[in-house]
């Protein structure tokens, strides 16, 4: 009894602490002040935005150059002083309101808003159900009332089951005082002498059509199962757990009723498997994976292997098709089309910049150092170079990474890539 | 019988209106369960019918974005130049490889349609100066103006998701038509021919 105390004051405790913590953040989240400073102000705009390009990112997080472009102009606004919704606005008169993270509160929108409480309100009222009968299914309902009893009992004295009237005036006794006081140490005993007294009434009831029904709560789909093994079973009549033929083919009609749930499961998850295999069309290989081109047929990247194909000397053509089998993620192929671009102009920056950066991604970056370091000597101010030697530098675990993306800063500040550049040296 | 026993402890509980209430509890709940399950079906059916990546652009039947910006050739762009004309507005970059697909119809349509009334302006999305001129001397492009923006200010003040995106803007100055991705004849035909014979 102390351990169950003991174990029930800490659920309670382990309750009462996730209260509070969620109180104390829904406090703090609530409380917060508005973003202070442009800088700020503009990062909470940021994050409500969704990058047009990596449609799963806000414009706050998405490291592509749009959605640099689109952080330059928020904080534009924000410092001329236009208001948040003023600048969610610009975006929306030009992106419509699928740029906002935040669905809108209205039609549909409303859905998304309202399912989170609606889930909460009824799993902590399927909670408060579920106690609710449990405390009253508890004690109380293992008993058969008084009227079920006595039939029983009348039952019993009147099929001749050879009971003597003491042993039965002793054994409603006993039920009688368990019912007045659930808590008593008899209860299993009054349970398995009301199990006996169900028994006995079910036996000596006449057929169905003559005999309305005992007043029961109509078993559930899920509450079909074994005996009960204690009196702590609970939630379920004693009639329930050996109901009495009531219909023309009970049997079937009961594994009828404990199959309807996964029946219905099943019936649920095939739906959606069918609408996954109608509705997701096969992309066509090379595709990009956002997006499919209006219009481009056969998919770009086999426009440009033919046009490369029909042109082998020109650079530019197998530059093309490497940027394309890039964007479908094939660095292997990549590679090799930047390389014969690369042999094709020897004095070519570009195809030797997009060889390192396949290099970088493909796991290789002291080779990306040792293709592009040469370079160096012959376009030694070059932006690019620069970034992309001083990240494979970074990538290689080269001391001079840091002063090589310094370099690159000096000379391009306000370029697309150095907000990046600036975040990955502080973070050193 | 010994009816003593039975002290009649308080009525029985009446169970007949429980159970209706328990009942109609049920029902209610295996309304919501189905009517949710149906719902969550239909969106799969609904959803994955469509492409959510291409959106159409907000800006369709509405007054076009001003172009503004340095050129690539140098001098800044002068709207002056394409008043009164139709307009296809086209955003690119060097980098992106539909762009250099659809290069060459894009001087063909300005050369062929250049004398009924249609101009093509270009705007260079993402990309560096110098990239962009060897597009243009490699690829092509050198026959309408092209707005250098690098930062994407403009693209993003014209709705564009990415490049290539090519837009219709008519004599008023109406977007009209927006292609995503590179353009093909059949789109020129489709939707550029009838404004433009519109006068």
């Amino acid at each position: 009894m102390s351990r169950l105390a003991a174990g029930r004051a800490l659920a309670v405790l382990a309750l009462a602490g996730a209260a509070a913590l969620a109180g104390l953040g829904i406090a703090r989240a609530l409380g917060a002040p508005p973003p202070a400073g442009v800088q700020a102000r503009a990062l909470a705009i940021e994050t409500g935005l969704r990058c047009p390009v990596c449609q799963g990112l806000s414009v706050a997080s998405s490291p592509s150059t749009i959605a640099a472009g689109m952080r330059q102009i928020i904080v534009a606004q924000v410092r001329a002083g236009r208001s948040p919704a003023q600048v969610r606005g610009y975006f929306t008169a030009r992106y419509g309101p699928w740029i906002l993270l935040d669905p809108p509160r209205r039609g549909i929108g409303w859905l998304v808003w309202l399912a989170p409480p609606a889930g909460l309100a009824s799993g902590l009222g399927g909670i408060g159900w579920l106690l609710r009968r449990r405390k009253r299914g508890g004690p109380a309902g293992v008993i058969p009332p008084d009227a079920e009893a006595r039939a029983a009992v009348d039952a019993a004295c009147h099929s001749g089951h050879g009971l003597e009237d003491d042993e039965v005036a002793a054994a409603l006794a006993l039920l009688t005082a368990v019912r007045e006081d659930p808590a008593s140490s008899q209860h299993a005993e009054a349970y398995a002498i009301g199990l006996a007294a169900a028994a006995l009434a079910a036996a000596a009831r006449p057929p169905a059509a003559a005999h309305p029904a005992p007043a029961l709560p109509a078993p559930g789909p899920g509450d079909e199962g074994p005996l009960p093994a204690g009196p702590a079973a609970g939630g379920r009549t004693l009639a329930e757990a050996d109901p009495p033929p009531r219909a023309p083919g009970p049997a079937a009609r009961r594994r009828l009723r404990r199959l309807a749930l996964p029946l219905a499961a099943n019936g649920f998850a095939a739906a959606l498997a069918v609408a996954l295999i109608a509705g997701l069309h096969p992309r066509a290989p090379g595709t990009v994976p956002t997006g499919t081109f209006a219009g481009s047929g056969a998919g770009p990247l086999a426009a440009l292997r033919a046009d490369a194909a029909a042109h082998p000397r020109d650079p530019s053509a197998w530059l093309a098709l490497g940027l394309a089998s890039d964007d479908g993620g094939n660095l292997a192929q990549a590679y090799q089309d930047y390389s014969r671009a690369a042999a094709l102009d020897p004095a070519a920056l570009q195809p030797r910049l997009l060889l390192g950066s396949v290099l970088i991604r493909g796991g290789s970056p002291a080779e990306a150092v040792r293709l592009l370091t040469p370079l160096l000597a012959s376009h030694p101010g070059e932006p690019p170079l620069l970034l992309a030697l001083g990240l494979a530098q970074k990538a290689a675990g080269d001391p001079h990474a840091a002063a090589m993306l310094r370099r690159y800063l000096q000379l391009d500040p306000s370029g697309p890539q150095a907000a990046q550049v600036r975040a990955l040296l502080a973070s050193r | 019988m010994t009816p003593a026993i039975f002290p009649g402890s308080g009525p029985a509980p009446g169970p007949a209106p429980r159970r209706l209430w328990q009942r109609l509890w049920r029902w209610l709940a295996l309304t919501v369960v189905a009517g949710l399950a149906a719902l969550i079906v239909v969106a799969f059916v609904g959803g994955f019918g469509r492409d959510p990546s291409v959106v159409t652009s907000a800006l369709l039947n509405r007054p076009a974005p001003p172009l503004a910006g340095r050129t690539l050739a140098g001098p800044p762009f002068s709207p002056a130049t394409v008043r009164g004309k139709v307009l296809l507005v086209n955003i690119w970059a060097s980098w992106c490889p539909a762009c250099r697909a659809e290069q060459r119809l894009l001087d063909s349509v300005q050369r062929q349609l250049g004398p009924a009334g249609l101009q093509l302006v270009g705007i260079d999305m993402s990309d560096t100066v110098a990239a962009a001129r060897a597009f243009l001397s490699q690829t092509g492009g050198q026959l309408y103006p092209q707005i250098e923006d690098p930062s994407a200010h403009l693209a993003v003040s014209w709705g564009t998701f990415g490049v290539p995106e090519t837009y219709l803007v008519d004599r008023a100055g109406i977007i009209r038509v927006k292609a995503t991705g590179a353009l093909t004849p059949g789109w020129v035909r489709q939707y550029v021919l009838p404004v433009l014979d519109r006068r």
